[in-house]
């Protein structure tokens, strides 16, 4: 009977194992050495590979947008934003609150020419996820008449509450805005297939 | 070794894009620097004048001139993901960052 036990035992340890790396290898991660070491290894697995694929995500949640044109920035901004209220990662006065700032502030959120980023304050009330929402507009808005810089097509809107989260959002961008091909590529599409085309070629 | 600030409107985005680039200009350049953050610009502001250089898009330079008047490095920049922009504006902003 011991021996049977021995012989239960043993076999769920190897049907354990092999969940593990079924589960895992489907998430893109090795699996090795024991399921403990492994579950202790990886439990917070942010390391293991690049997590974020920044064009491929905004696709799946549907936070894209492909328009024509906004009728001014503060249009082009709540346009950017709609895609959070749309799915509550903030609330429909989110925009209104970047508007706000960029009332108070001028137009920082436009970072370089062409792209701009509508963010507000993190852990704010209206803000009640972590996100990224990509629009891009075929004609151009101007943020300010007498800064020839401040102008965009390519929104790239962020609501944080998760700081973890969002230093990889942020991160993501930052690879995306320094490759201005990739930017100039981003121009020219036109649908969600064109963003997973991107996503695939430049890996973010 | 020196004491930097990096300062945007929400201290969320454009400062943390700064404080990222600058860590990174830390990190090739050397620079010997003992504390580097980010934040808003209105908590920014009151503790301004303990940092040695405060980085802020070009349009807040104005924001520190309280701080600047007491002695802090204001330095001002056009794209706050430029690492050269960054370099060039610290290796010049009169506080040697290798001493």
């Amino acid at each position: 009977m011991a021996g049977a036990h021995r012989l239960v035992g043993a076999g769920f340890i190897v049907v354990l194992h092999l969940l593990f790396a079924i589960l895992y290898n489907k998430r893109g991660v090795e699996f090795t050495g024991s399921p403990c070491e492994f579950a202790v290894n990886n439990c917070n697995n942010t390391k293991n590979r690049k997590e974020l694929i920044m064009l491929r995500e905004l696709v799946e949640k549907k936070h894209t947008r492909f328009a024509d044109k906004a009728k001014d920035w503060k249009d082009a901004i709540r346009m950017s934003c709609a895609a959070f209220a749309a799915d509550g990662t903030a609330e429909e006065g989110y925009a209104e609150e970047v508007i706000r700032c960029i009332e108070q502030y001028g137009p920082y959120i436009v970072l370089i020419p062409g792209v701009a980023m509508p963010h507000s304050q993190e852990n704010g009330p209206l803000v009640h996820g972590t996100g990224v929402s990509f629009m891009r507009l075929k004609e151009p808005v101007c943020f300010d008449p007498e800064d020839e810089d401040k102008w965009a097509d390519l929104f790239f809107a962020i609501a944080a509450n998760d700081p973890e989260a969002h230093l990889e959002n942020i991160k993501g961008l930052m690879e995306i805005f320094q490759n201005e091909e990739l930017l100039d590529k981003l121009r020219a599409a036109t649908c969600d297939e064109d963003l997973l085309a991107l996503s695939e070629q430049y890996e973010v | 070794m020196a004491k930097i600030l990096a300062c945007c409107a929400n201290g969320s985005g454009t400062s943390l894009m700064m404080k990222l680039t600058l860590d990174k200009v830390i990190s090739t350049c050397g620079f010997k620097v003992e504390e580097a953050r980010h934040d808003s610009i209105m908590e920014g502001r009151k503790v301004a004048a303990n940092y040695d250089i405060v980085l802020c898009p070009l349009n807040f330079v104005d924001m520190f001139a309280d701080a600047a008047a007491k002695g802090t490095k204001v330095v001002g920049l056009k794209n706050v993901m430029a690492q050269r922009e960054m370099t060039e504006a610290l290796e010049n902003c009169g506080i040697d960052l290798r001493a």
